[in-house]
């Protein structure tokens, strides 16, 4: 894309790793517009093995950064967030099915970010690292296309599917209220409950 | 389901299972002729269809694949076309699967307004583009658009709007059941005068035609019905061609070049059969129906010695005046829970602002409806612009979800020439044939209308009482799913592809019915229009075909 003084493009160009930009921009996009969706995010692999606990890609170390991480974009507070949701474990997965083409330049960015931390904090690695001091280190580092990618695929860990591994008991789902069920019947909401039927005027 | 020999020459061979391909294939082959349908994808069956948002969404589950059908796109012809990267969809993104993006369309069935047709008349010419006329007005379309209401199954309510265009028919259903979104947009809407009404849908909200009533599952937008409520070609078109007797469908089949004779007529086609054989199906005439992006690519890459630019390209219009449909939306947030994803995506709908006003100082019309907007994943995905985009109070932000709704805004796109589906010179897909390369930006009056009418939707959430509203910004769209204008009908064989009849000025027996037909956008929701353009298309294919004259 040759017009750099396209915002948007300077954006995607930003953040372009993984789907971290390509998701949210299509996600405003697909919002209403279906039309403009297009452009963005998706990868070619469909996954197909049912998601374990164990660990296949990421090691023990690398498990307890990302599950860190994802627990400060999705906390944990009177609702269980990322961490219980088993945000972690879909990214592993992910890492060996559907992202398994972009596991490597993941893990290179998790490895830039812990060297980052460990050189300005000396004693600890980042899950280890108090409340505080995760969130000012992500603050500073939330333009990253690493951090990007760790929110998309939180993200997409809580909401997807829970046999992709995430979403675990339907946490991220009852998150937002809603509800896995394979039909309704209205009334659906609260503004809809008494309509008296349509009138023209 | 008959099985034709590549050699014997069928009546019709038409590129394409989907919207326009289903309707063309049923009416020709009820009507006594022998039809192939060449169809790249596959067949689905309504217990494929899960609501999964990762593989619909993120991996192409049922869209065309960029590891073996890559595109490029550059903004404009100086630019350098770059491929689409691992892991993002291709910028013109359909479904590659019996039905096509009939499967996984939102089902909005708009008609087009009169003035759609003739508004360059009315306006006169804009700067910088082709705005050109229909050959063809709404009176000669209405009884087709009437048609795909009751063959193709439409519900919703008529005569309840002011510039609602003349009906012959009502709609054969009632419209869906209201949702939460869609009483809001009411009131908001007529607490500032305007005029909401029911959104026409091509989903059952009774049983209609052996197909049973909408269950309200919330995923109709980029999937495919696992009820067949959604009015798809797969459900309604297509199985009612292949009973006729005379229809086969071949699935996996890529056709990749129309051959013709020294007398410049179609001889049939090259395609790679489901085990990549190259195979050559004979026929006496061709209707591409493959979309506005794959039926432009076809007959640029069918260039031989007497067509040197492509197929039917003897005005250099194939490809050019790709148009997308502009628009933005607009969340509200309400005190109490709507639950929008529940049920179809739209249920109400504003066309006050339809037509363009020279007054505002630019050109543009749309229409605003009530809407879910995505599914869970896409939605936590979009964050408002400025807000937190993690930790607690993001978190507290998806806990909205319930609560929001939102106000989608859809609006015209312009011709623009340069914008266009052309060759890529280098890149290849997995067969070895070159590639779709796009070009498109938007016309800046295209982006100042999305923008006017995103301020429109503001005030109606406003007026119904939202607590909190944030838009999705207005952009350049590099990619979209309405592929429009690329083989543009018009009565002059130098400015257009197609005839009135949809027969291309250059070769007598080669017909182009789909997205790439339009001569101008529209306000969105393109499918009611291709499928009312299939019909007629077929009405007048027919009688050729009787009379010899083809």
């Amino acid at each position: 894309m040759s017009d750099t003084d396209d915002i948007l493009t300077s954006r995607e160009t930003r953040r372009d790793f993984l789907f971290g930009a390509g998701g949210a921009l299509a996600a405003t996009w697909a919002a209403t517009n279906w039309p403009a969706i297009a452009a963005a995010h998706t990868h070619a692999a469909a996954a197909t093995s049912n998601g374990g606990a164990a660990l296949v890609v990421l090691s023990a170390a690398e498990a307890l950064d990302v599950e860190a991480i994802a627990a400060q974009i999705v906390p944990s507070d009177d609702a269980p967030g990322a961490r219980e949701a088993g945000a972690l474990y879909f990214i592993d997965r992910s890492m060996h099915t559907w992202l398994a083409g972009q596991a490597e330049s993941f893990r290179a960015g998790l490895r830039d970010f812990q060297t980052k931390f460990a050189a300005t904090h000396s004693t600890v690695g980042f899950a280890s690292a108090d409340d505080a001091t995760q969130r000012a280190f992500l603050s500073a580092n939330e333009a990253s296309d690493f951090f990007n990618s760790m929110r998309a695929l939180t993200l997409i860990g809580l909401f997807a599917l829970p046999q992709y591994g995430g979403n675990r008991d339907g946490i991220g789902w009852r998150l937002i209220g809603f509800e896995n069920q394979h039909a309704f019947a209205p009334p659906f909401g609260y503004y809809d409950r008494d309509y008296p039927g349509f009138k023209a005027r | 389901m008959p099985k034709y020999r590549d050699s014997e020459p069928v009546d019709f061979l038409i590129v394409g299972s989907g919207a326009a391909g289903g309707v063309l294939a049923r009416e020709l082959a009820r009507g006594g002729f022998t039809v192939v349908i060449m169809e790249q994808g596959q067949r689905l069956q309504p217990q494929d269809f899960e609501h999964d948002e990762l593989k619909y969404w993120l991996n192409n589950g049922i869209t065309n694949d960029p590891t073996i059908s890559p595109q490029t796109f550059r903004k404009t012809p100086a630019g350098v076309a770059q491929k689409t990267k691992p892991g993002f969809s291709n910028p013109l993104w359909y479904a590659r699967t019996v039905g096509g993006s009939s499967v996984h369309f939102t089902a909005n069935f708009w008609r087009f307004h009169p003035i759609d047709f003739e508004e360059r008349s009315r306006l006169g010419s804009m700067s910088g583009t082709g705005f050109a006329d229909w050959p063809i007005s709404y009176a000669e379309l209405e009884p087709y658009y009437t048609k795909v209401d009751w063959e193709i199954g439409v519900s919703g309510l008529s005569g309840v709007y002011p510039n609602e265009p003349h009906r012959s028919k009502s709609y054969p259903m009632p419209p869906m059941p209201v949702k939460s979104s869609g009483v809001l947009l009411e009131r908001g809407a007529r607490r500032l005068g305007l005029h909401p009404f029911p959104a026409p849908l091509a989903i059952t909200s009774v049983p209609y035609r052996g197909r049973p009533a909408c269950v309200h599952c919330g995923f109709c937008m980029g999937f495919g019905c696992e009820v067949r409520a959604k009015s798809s070609a797969l459900f309604t078109v297509i199985p009612e061609a292949e009973a006729s007797g005379r229809c086969e469908l071949r699935t996996g089949s890529y056709v990749v070049r129309i051959a013709t004779n020294a007398r410049g007529r179609v001889t049939g086609v090259d395609y790679f059969d489901p085990d990549r054989r190259s195979r050559f199906q004979a026929a006496r005439a061709v209707i591409l129906c493959a979309n506005g992006a794959e039926t432009p690519r076809l007959l640029l890459m069918s260039a031989n010695r007497l067509f040197p630019h492509g197929l039917a390209n003897s005005s250099g219009m194939v490809g050019k005046f790709l148009m997308f449909n502009q628009g933005a939306g607009t969340y509200g947030v309400f005190e109490h829970e709507l639950n929008e994803y529940k049920s179809v995506q739209a249920t109400r709908l504003v066309l006050d602002f339809y037509d363009s006003d020279p007054k505002r100082g630019f050109y543009g019309g749309g229409g605003i409806d009530a809407r879910i907007g995505p599914n869970p994943i896409l939605w936590a995905l979009a964050a408002p612009a400025g807000a937190p985009s993690w930790g607690k109070k993001f978190k507290d932000h998806l806990r909205t979800f319930p609560r929001t709704m939102l106000a989608g805004g859809h609006t015209t796109s312009l011709p623009v020439e340069t914008n266009s589906v052309s060759l890529d010179p280098d890149v290849k897909d997995a067969w070895g044939m070159p590639v779709i390369r796009c070009t498109h930006k938007d016309h800046a009056d295209d982006l100042k209308f999305a923008a006017w009418l995103q301020q429109r939707a503001v005030e109606i959430l406003e007026a119904a009482g939202a607590q909190r509203i944030w838009l999705e910004p207005v952009r350049e769209y590099d990619g979209s799913v309405h592929l429009l204008g690329t083989c543009r009908m018009g009565n002059d064989p130098q400015s257009s592809v197609v005839d009135r009849y949809h027969r291309a000025h250059d070769v007598p027996n080669l017909f182009i019915c789909d997205g790439s037909s339009f001569v101008t956008s529209g306000r969105g929701q393109p499918t009611m229009t291709i499928q009312a353009l299939a019909f007629r298309a077929a009405a007048h294919i027919a009688q050729f075909a009787r009379r010899g004259e083809i």
